[in-house]
């Protein structure tokens, strides 16, 4: 009799980062696509949401990253996180800059000002050159330093522009995830230090 | 508790763990249904994107196409309903009970696509299906109707004893009654009993359209969730803009001058444009305007658009017609409507005798033509009293001229010297207005890097902005200076206003963050507060104006050339064209009489429709006192057919 009983199964690892990256990550998408059609102006509606579902996924990603960083390793979890906020990040591009700016440069530049202007194209850049390394597993060198300075400047951007720059509730309570999500990966990282 | 040892303690524990592995296998399921659900609605959110790209109109129409099919992001219904509103809303819709069983377009005036065949599930002219939500025109896998510029600009010219009866484009609407329609569709739409599931059956029903598979499967069930949610929306606005807008008028009030003041063929601009762009109520605002022709406004014949002659710019002319009718920023900022607002301005910029539209020979071929003397006789009083104001036709197959003789065309004529109605140019926040619509289209942030030209109003000098101009800037300087000055005359609550423009201006700024589209410069907007009145324009097709002067008060050329008394009152509806007196034969009433149900009773003593004024060559008096000005006025209408 006491053998009978199937022993119960762990949830496996693949299922929970899915559920934990990949369906906020889809469902997001869902929300980006969905919600904004009733919006008055679809391109705005777009980029406004696909940068919210963009912050909230890397929040986890920059508090795994903080918490692991040299320490633990990088794990899947951090990989999924970190290149769903980007593909959410790209959809906000797109949007923002391709419709809304009708791709101009100039119109940029003019209305955020060049160092603006420069440093969001500096993230974008180290953002998508870090997710390719983080999947080819690049170098450990080379990957450091584009890993530290990626994560420096997309934490540096959401924060400025959900705290400093926010214009609306909905961003105020992005940013302040986002800094709980920071706090708490240097608490687990002095935590795990301290044991150490 | 003797029994519950050994044993008993073995199976209940293995039945824990079994309900334990059974509830961690559903949770397994459910985490992994859960990631499924989760990529199906991703895989949906990909699909819709791409499907987007077949709903959306395309932004390549021809000139004449845009103006006759092309949305302008007024789109106000969903096609299905549109296409059944005499069975469901004949109610709501129907002004004149005996008229019931026309078609609801004949009702309001606008014109059967069609004449003569069996309406079934058409629309009239000017009346366009797309995939376009209303409001913020996105595209969605519904049918919506909107309105494109035909819907008002296109005339229907008949006349059953001369055989005639054909649909000009680009001549004013002299029948529809588009204010009426409106407060009409209000009132259909509120019909409890419409729903989603009874619009789609009566239009299959009516159509006999039921779909295919896709759309009997899964297609009905998006098309009524999106037809539910308009008619939640259409309904909640409706009652929240009552504050500003009033309640809609319904059944006889319809037609009732008491109620709806405009009537057909004629809006209320300024009421609109008041409500949309200042946001301020505009309901004593009776600056009636007939919509006008729109044939060749090119710039060096029509520098200056509408009857006060106050845009410089045809394109700017035609999104502040849209933007006044309903459309909204986020709808005209789309490439289907800014790309037809263009294409449909240059469309007015050459339409005209010499691209198609039919003069007044050919409109009446069976009329005898005119005794050559008398038509030279016409010309020389013309050329004596009208040309200096309009410019003329030197003969059928060219180009208006504004050169020769006309020396006070392009220019305003004091209205206190013309005479006419002067509620058009002077009404209440009239000197609000240049600043708000300027702002409301936010333009680019760039900095002009060279010389740009624009099109200006004719006074001002400056044809091209400098290097170095930054348009969006000198938006929020113009908010600072309006607000500026409504301080200094003390205005403090206006002075709160144009703060909270600012503020409105800053959101619109960062949704347009390279400029509105459409957006255009203060320098063709032409406004001077110290001289109001109506702008000498060319005045080609002058058969196709009637009725005459800016709101529509003088039913035909010869009573505004004062050849017969101007009646004061008179019924207006879908009128007869009369050729001898070149204007629409109107039942004149004589005191005491009422128009019959199915028409609008024109009263000229009330405010903003007077008749009075526009005493070319001679007023009624001096005809009367001088017999022999008859002869030569019928000379004069004869020549004004050339034109």
């Amino acid at each position: 009799m006491a053998n009978s009983a199937a022993p119960a199964k762990s949830f496996p690892p693949r299922l929970v980062r899915l559920l934990i990256a990949w369906v906020p990550f889809a469902l997001g998408m869902g929300f980006v696509v969905f919600a904004s059609i009733a919006a008055p102006d679809i391109p705005h509606a777009r980029a406004k949401f696909s940068i919210w579902l963009s912050i909230a996924l890397a929040a986890p990603a920059l508090a795994l990253f903080i918490r692991d960083y040299r320490l633990a390793g990088m794990t899947q979890t951090w990989r999924l996180y970190w290149t769903f906020a980007l593909a959410a990040y790209l959809v906000h591009l797109w949007y923002a800059f391709v419709i809304m700016f009708h791709a101009s440069v100039a119109a940029v530049i003019a209305s955020q000002g060049v160092v603006t202007a420069s440093f969001n194209t500096l993230t974008t850049v180290l953002w998508f050159a870090d997710v390719v390394s983080a999947w080819l597993r690049a170098g450990e060198r080379g990957a450091t330093i584009l890993r530290v300075a990626a994560h420096a400047a997309v934490g540096a951007a959401a924060v400025l522009s959900t705290i400093l720059f926010a214009r609306d509730a909905t961003s105020v309570v992005l940013g302040l995830f986002l800094l709980a999500a920071i706090g708490t990966g240097f608490y687990l990282r002095l935590g795990a230090q301290a044991r150490d | 508790m003797g029994w519950f040892n050994g044993e008993a303690q073995i199976l209940l524990r293995n039945r824990i763990k079994k309900l334990f592995a059974l509830a961690n296998r559903a949770l397994l399921w459910a985490g992994w249904a859960f990631v499924g659900l989760s990529s199906l609605v991703f895989l949906l959110s990909i699909c819709w994107l791409v499907a987007e790209r077949s709903w959306d109109e395309k932004a390549d129409l021809s000139p004449p196409d845009a103006f006759r099919m092309g949305t302008l992001g007024l789109e106000i219904a969903p096609y299905k309903l549109v296409a059944v509103l005499d069975e469901l809303a004949d109610d709501a819709l129907i002004r004149d009970p005996e008229a019931r069983g026309q078609p609801w377009w004949e009702h309001y005036g606008f014109i059967d696509s069609a004449p003569g065949h069996k309406a079934s599930c058409r629309l009239p002219v000017g009346f366009n299906v797309t995939h376009l939500l209303p409001v913020s025109g996105t595209p969605v896998p519904v049918q919506f109707v909107g309105l494109t510029c035909a819907a008002c600009h296109s005339q229907r010219v008949h006349n059953a004893s001369l055989g005639v009866n054909d649909v000009v484009m680009g001549a004013g609407s002299s029948s529809a009654d588009v204010i009426a329609f409106s407060d009409a569709l209000q009132q259909a739409v509120a019909i409890p009993a419409l729903t989603p599931k009874l619009i789609q059956s009566t239009y299959a029903a009516k159509c006999g359209e039921h779909g295919d598979l896709w759309y009997r499967l899964i297609g009905r069930f998006i098309e009524r969730y999106f037809i539910s949610q308009w008619l939640d929306a259409f309904r909640k606005v409706n009652l929240a803009d009552a504050s500003k807008y009033d309640m809609p008028f319904h059944g006889k009030q319809l037609l009732d001058p008491d109620s709806i003041e405009a009537g057909p063929s004629r809006t209320r601009p300024f009421r609109s444009v008041i409500r949309n762009t200042l946001d301020l109520p505009a309901a004593h605002n009776s600056a009636f305007s007939k919509v006008p022709a729109a044939f060749e406004q090119a710039r060096d014949l029509r520098p200056q658009s509408q009857f006060d002659g106050s845009i410089a710019n045809t394109v700017s002319r035609s999104l502040i017609a849209a933007f006044t009718s309903g459309s909204h920023l986020g709808a005209l900022a789309r490439p289907p409507a800014a790309h037809n607002i263009r294409a449909a301005a240059k469309y007015t910029e050459t339409l005209g005798p010499l691209t198609g539209v039919k003069t007044f020979a050919q409109m009446f071929p069976s009329l005898s033509a005119p005794d050559p003397q008398a038509l030279q006789t016409g010309q020389q009083v013309y050329m004596q009293y009208c040309a200096s104001c309009h410019g003329h036709r030197p003969s059928p197959d060219a180009q208006w001229d504004v050169a020769s003789g006309a020396s006070r065309i392009h220019s305003v004529v004091d209205v206190a010297e013309l005479k006419t109605d002067a509620t058009r140019v002077r009404f209440r926040y009239s000197e609000m207005l240049p600043t708000t619509l300027w702002i409301t289209f936010p333009a680019s942030p760039v900095t002009l890097g060279e010389e740009t030209p624009i099109p200006t109003c004719k006074a001002d000098p400056v044809h091209s902005l400098p290097a170095g101009t930054n348009l969006l800037q000198a938006q929020r300087a113009a908010l600072d200076k309006e607000s500026r000055k409504a301080v200094e005359e003390k205005d403090f609550v206006l002075a709160q206003y144009w703060a909270a423009r600012k503020e409105q201006f800053d959101r619109d700024r960062r949704t347009y963050p390279a400029g509105h589209p459409l957006a255009f410069t203060d320098k063709e907007i032409c406004s001077d507060p110290d001289k109001v009145g109506y702008f000498n324009n060319p005045i080609p097709l002058a058969y196709l104006r009637a009725p005459y002067l800016h709101n529509a008060s003088v039913p035909t050329m010869r009573e505004l050339l004062n050849m017969e008394d101007r009646p004061m009152q008179f019924c207006r509806g879908d009128d007869a064209y009369d050729p001898e007196a070149m204007g629409l034969r109107v039942r004149v009433l004589a005191s005491g009489e009422t128009c019959s149900a199915s028409l609008f009773h024109f009263d000229a003593t009330r405010l903003g429709n007077s008749n009075t004024g526009h005493d070319y060559p001679w007023t009624r008096t001096e005809i009367k006192d001088h017999p022999e000005y008859q002869a030569l006025l019928e000379d004069l209408l004869l020549y004004l057919r050339t034109q």
